[in-house]
């Protein structure tokens, strides 16, 4: 009976030893899978981002409300002498009075809540709401043009760089470099000039004729898809180019590997080495591309929708700017980080998906 | 590796070499194109194989032996071109036939089998995917596979390479340097070919693995009754597997011949001193190696592409290429030294 | 090998010089012409500056206006009958202030006269339809070539604001002239004269440019605020190329230092900066940049821009040439290097970077053109200095004043046109080094 029991015992004190030492085994092992790892990462850059959305005001040691205030205060010609009375209102009703801890604090608790706080050039209105409105436009417009811009643009990479391809298809060359170099929303005033100005075949800015009401009719519908055509165009045309030649050169690339020799070796079909051995291998690459390029594609389109007079987030964060109105500029920087880290996010989660080294490795 | 010496032995047991030709060559050549001139890759190679024959192509690096292997499926890619020459599968002129022909000759009649441990698997695609898609692009238009008869195909060639059955559903990154091999292996002969190239199958690979390798090879050969080229710069090996060796320098073949009497009795000074090169298990002596450097292919010298390296050089060698000589006993020499030998 | 040349002939010695270190070169550039194209572009750029800097008299970039003393507008009320005057020399004068006004160009006097000051009651118009309201005089030249009383009307050009009948608000009389070239003086005299029935309240006067098309004084015209475009062009581009070599230098400097660091201690420096790089890349560098630019409140100097796009800008050679390193540091040389007991910093500077150097060099154009790219970006918004003639602002300007709907064709397209040349030449040079610089491309001997 003893003997039993003092076994079990032991066993007892085995296990718990065991477990103490597990857990940092465990944390070790969630971390090395990959989808925790992009998780962590996302958090990171996004607290990150916010912190040092945060800091950069406090550095230069300006109080961006009172620079407002005065800025407001030339324009409409009012003295200086009750402004400072009104910025302390003001920075009360902010919270900047506090100390930088718990503004700091206060600022993050918001932003999990999805609080961007309030406007100062559109007072009343909150900082969410206005991105709000605008996000959908830049969304309508950047978001599908981009995705139809690396799709073409990929496809027509993969034919640009495959040495069986028809004739035709190597006079695209040409112009995509050129297209590729040019910066968007220069390709945009181009295009303004050309078919809004000169042809007048298109309307020369904004989003839909100004002063009519946003509806969901089909005159509303037709008439918003007539202004989006320019924008896009200029979006798409760049865009293209750029992933075209991306794609050329990875395909390129991919045949001189090995493999591509093994498959003209095996008397493959040569439409199936072009897909399942060049393209897919080739794509590895072109998605990382996307992900590191995704900065430059929205500050493009930013500017594009600046050209036209989109009223996208571009418009906004530009009226913001010169406005000076602190607290909308934050917000849409943020929103614009947050978009991005989660479209790369998303593109991490998907590269599993599409290669297959990246599902075992830990 | 073995020392020569000790590997002289008679043909090996069982090995049914028949009189058929399989592999034709005649004044075969691949050329490169480059902005500073031509290359002469391979210049002008004769070689009959017979049906059932294991040969050894050797040679150094840039002696042309695997564009020679490349160039004999048409594989060579631009700026390399096929400058002249026939290349006869059975009957069929390699050379002549259309790009479709070729393609479906590749796989079902000569298949490659390259250096599996690099890079020749499709990283993305499954084992049974790699090699179902070499069958699928072979069928007849009116001819198909079920799925379960292909399932049954495919597990009966991993069977044959010796890979156990759930090697299919992995991926390449997945196995070791041997199975690759071993998978490359089971490509190859997906489809019962009558030829085999097989270049340098186990040069990534350790000594044990290598053994097991070459043993399967062998096998697989003597199954199908194939013809095998092995395409290598592994003495030792070759000694042990090959019938018959052809040595490669500069892009000519400079001796061809059975492999006991080539080692026991090399004929061609280089061949000679490839052969002394070989470290020996028996003696301790000092490294022999070769002096100097193979000439560049661009500028090829007007004789004999070996001279300058050469100790038996004399007057004539700088002036003429030397023809290949036929010695009898199926050996061939090309060298101006072997003249009166020459039947 | 060189004493054996020295004791060749000189024509020996050349074509050896010749053959091992020029041949290469040209050969390499006739198997990339691309090259070629990229440099000869921006040497085009550059010469046609360089011309334009000796040649051309490059002072009038800057917006041309004259005003008065207490700035453009002001409340000044001037009976009837007298004379208000601005003055270009330093003879006592409420209005005056010491300007130059370039002459061969044309310029619009603003005079305002509001028929109210306050208050929301319509008044009536008090000047009779073609009445005089003042008069301009503009004296310029030491010899008083242009002096004449020109009539200020009431009616020319009123724009009316505020009340849909035209009444209230105020109104403003622009008068253009042109002033001739008449040697060195470049003064002018602008006086406004009362000559309505009433007193009025005079709240602005200036004289500033105009918007021209192309003629021979002005060879690539006039914006709307006067400035002579071709001024701005031969200013601005070195402006803009400075930024870009600059940022660009500077973050390829700041990225491979970085890099080696990383690549080369692995360990926590490698774990810290590729944190960093990670997250500088996930974050659009323009947006902080804005706000780094909103925050500190003034504008930024050219170069101050580039040091700012560099610092936000080194994540993205640093991560390439990170990844070059790690490769680097596994092969032979390094091993055998590090085996022989080279310390560290020699191991880099005297066996890893000349290898790199190419690589670096590519990376360098890379920077550049994106350098310019953001710089372009940010001043198209309105960030940068709005004195600076740089392309980015030329197209900020383009924007503001619309100049795509009034037409003005000259105001958008030589910036067009030189941002295409710059960045396809940017380009094409990248194009053309990738032969040599690309580390895959390495498998010649």
């Amino acid at each position: 009976m003893k003997r039993r029991t003092l076994g079990l015992a032991q066993e007892k004190t085995s296990k718990i030893e065991d477990k103490t030492s597990s857990v940092s085994e465990i944390i070790s092992a969630v971390f090395r899978h990959y989808i925790v790892r992009r998780l962590v990462f996302f958090l990171f850059v996004i607290w990150l981002a916010a912190t040092v959305i945060f800091i950069i005001p406090r550095l230069s040691g300006q109080d961006p409300v009172k620079e407002k205030l005065l800025l407001e205060a030339q324009r409409g010609g009012a003295l200086q002498t009750g402004l400072d009375e009104m910025a302390k209102t003001y920075q009360k009703r902010f919270g900047l009075d506090r100390p930088m801890y718990i503004q700091y604090g206060n600022f993050l608790l918001d932003l999990v809540r999805f609080d961007l706080g309030t406007s100062i050039a559109y007072y009343p209105r909150s900082v969410a709401s206005i991105v709000y409105d605008s996000i959908l436009w830049t969304i309508g417009l950047v978001g599908t043009v981009t995705i139809l811009a690396f799709s073409l643009g990929t496809l027509a990479g993969a034919f640009l760089g495959w040495p069986r391809r028809p004739g035709w298809v190597q006079y695209l060359f040409m112009p995509l470099l050129t297209l590729s170099a040019i910066p968007q929303y220069l390709l945009g005033l181009i295009l303004i000039f050309i078919f809004a100005f000169h042809l007048e075949w298109l309307p020369l800015f904004g989003a839909y004729k100004p002063g009519t009401v946003p509806n969901l009719s089909l005159d509303f519908v037709f008439m918003v898809l007539r202004h989006a055509i320019l924008p896009a165009c200029a979006i798409l045309l760049a865009a293209v180019g750029f992933w075209a030649i991306g794609m050329r050169g990875m395909m390129i690339n991919t045949q001189g590997e090995d493999f591509m020799i093994q498959a003209d070796a095996k008397g493959l079909k040569g439409a199936r080495i072009f897909l399942r051995y060049a393209i897919r291998n080739a794509l590895l690459p072109q998605v990382t591309g996307v992900a590191i390029s995704l900065g430059t594609i929205i500050t493009g389109a930013i500017l594009v929708e600046r050209v036209f007079l989109y009223p996208g987030l571009g418009d906004i964060l530009f009226q913001a700017i010169r406005l000076s109105d602190f607290f909308l500029i934050r917000g849409i920087v943020m929103t614009i980080v947050f978009s991005i880290a989660i479209a790369t996010l998303i593109l991490d989660l998907i590269y599993p998906l599409i290669d297959p080294r990246i599902r075992t490795k830990t | 590796m073995t020392t020569p010496d000790a590997a002289i032995r008679t043909y090996r047991k069982g090995a049914s070499i028949s009189d058929k030709d399989a592999l034709i060559l005649e004044d075969f050549k691949v050329y490169y194109g480059t902005p500073r001139g031509t290359v002469k890759a391979v210049d002008g190679v004769n070689l009959t194989l017979k049906q059932g024959e294991r040969f050894a192509l050797v040679g150094e690096s840039g002696s042309g032996k695997s564009t020679l292997a490349m160039g004999l499926m048409r594989l060579i890619r631009p700026p390399g071109y096929i400058a002249g020459g026939t290349v006869t599968l059975k009957d069929k002129d390699l050379t002549d036939i259309s790009d479709e022909e070729m393609r479906l000759t590749r796989l079902s009649e000569m298949a490659l089998v390259p250096q599996g441990a690099m890079n020749s698997l499709n990283p993305v695609m499954r084992v049974e995917d790699q090699i179902s898609d070499g069958i699928i692009d072979h069928l007849g238009p009116k001819e198909s596979l079920s799925k379960d008869d292909m399932t049954k195909k495919i597990l009966e060639l991993l069977n044959n390479v010796g890979l156990r059955p759930n090697v299919a559903r992995l991926f390449p990154h997945e196995l070791s340097g041997g199975m690759k091999q071993r998978v490359a292996m089971a490509i190859g002969i997906s489809l019962k070919p009558s030829m085999i190239i097989a270049d340098e199958p186990t040069s990534a690979l350790d000594v044990v693995v290598q053994r097991q390798i070459m043993q399967t090879l062998g096998r697989l050969q003597e199954g199908l009754d194939a013809t095998i080229l092995l395409v290598g710069h592994d003495m030792g090996l070759v000694a042990q597997f090959a019938d018959t060796i052809g040595v490669m320098y500069a892009g000519r073949l400079v001796e061809v011949g059975p492999v006991d009497s080539v080692f026991s009795n090399p004929k061609h000074p280089y061949t000679r001193l490839l052969i002394d090169s070989l470290p020996s298990l028996d003696e301790k002596k000092d490294f022999v190696g070769i002096p100097g450097l193979p000439p560049q292919l661009i500028n090829l010298p007007s004789g004999c592409a070996f001279e300058e390296r050469c100790p038996s050089r004399f007057e004539r060698c700088p002036k003429e290429i030397p023809e290949a000589l036929n010695l009898g006993d199926r050996r061939r020499v090309a060298c101006h030294l072997f003249e009166n030998e020459a039947k | 090998m060189s004493q054996a040349s020295s004791q060749k002939p000189p024509s020996k010695r050349f074509s050896l010089f010749y053959e091992e270190r020029l041949e290469p070169i040209f050969g390499y550039g006739k198997r990339n012409p691309s090259l070629l194209v990229g440099i000869g572009l921006i040497f085009t750029l550059m010469a046609f500056v360089i011309a334009g800097y000796l040649f051309y008299d490059h002072e009038n970039y800057r917006v041309t206006s004259v005003s008065t003393r207490k700035g453009p507008s002001f409340v000044e009320k001037m009976q009837q009958g007298t004379t208000a005057a601005l003055w270009t020399d330093a003879t006592a004068n409420i209005f005056g202030d010491a300007q130059l006004l370039p002459a061969g160009e044309t310029y619009v006097i603003e005079a305002q006269f509001p028929l109210q000051r306050g208050g929301s009651k319509a008044v009536e118009n008090p000047f009779a339809e073609a009445a005089t309201l003042g008069k301009a005089k503009i004296t310029a030249g030491s010899e008083a070539e242009v002096e004449s009383w020109v009539d200020l009307v009431a009616k020319e050009d009123y724009r009316g604001a505020g009340k849909k009948d035209g009444s209230g608000g105020d109104f403003t009389s622009n008068l253009t002239v042109t002033l001739v070239d008449k040697g060195d003086s470049h003064r002018a005299e602008i006086s406004v004269f009362n000559n309505g029935p009433e007193d009025v309240y005079l709240t602005k006067l200036q004289a500033r440019g105009v918007p021209l098309t192309l003629s021979q004084a002005l060879p690539f015209g006039s914006d709307t605020q006067g400035r002579d475009l071709f001024s701005v062009a031969i200013r601005g581009i070195p402006l803009t190329l400075r930024i870009g070599i600059i940022a660009g230098a500077v973050s390829v400097g700041l990225g491979t230092i970085m890099a080696f660091v990383a690549a080369y201690y692995r360990g926590w420096p490698d774990t810290i900066i590729r944190t960093v790089v990670d997250t500088g890349m996930a974050i659009p560098s323009l947006l902080i940049l804005i706000l780094v630019r909103i925050n500190i409140g003034r504008e930024l100097s050219v170069d101050e821009l580039g040091l700012g796009i560099a610092v936000v800008g080194w994540v993205f050679p640093a991560r390439v040439i990170r990844a070059q390193v790690l490769v680097m540091r596994e092969q032979a040389y390094v091993e055998i290097a590090r085996l022989s007991g080279t310390s560290a910093p020699s191991i880099i500077f005297k066996e890893m970077v000349p290898n790199l150097i190419p690589y670096i060099t590519a990376q360098f154009v890379a920077s550049v053109a994106g350098a310019i790219l953001a710089s372009i970006g940010l001043e198209a918004i309105g960030l940068g200095k709005l004195s600076d003639p740089t392309l980015g602002m030329t197209i900020y300007w383009n924007i503001q004043f619309s100049s795509i709907v009034l037409g003005m064709w000259w105001w958008w397209l030589p910036p067009l046109i030189t941002i295409i040349m710059v960045f396809m030449g940017l380009f094409m040079i990248s194009a053309g080094l990738d032969e040599w610089s690309n580390p895959r491309l390495r498998k010649r001997v």
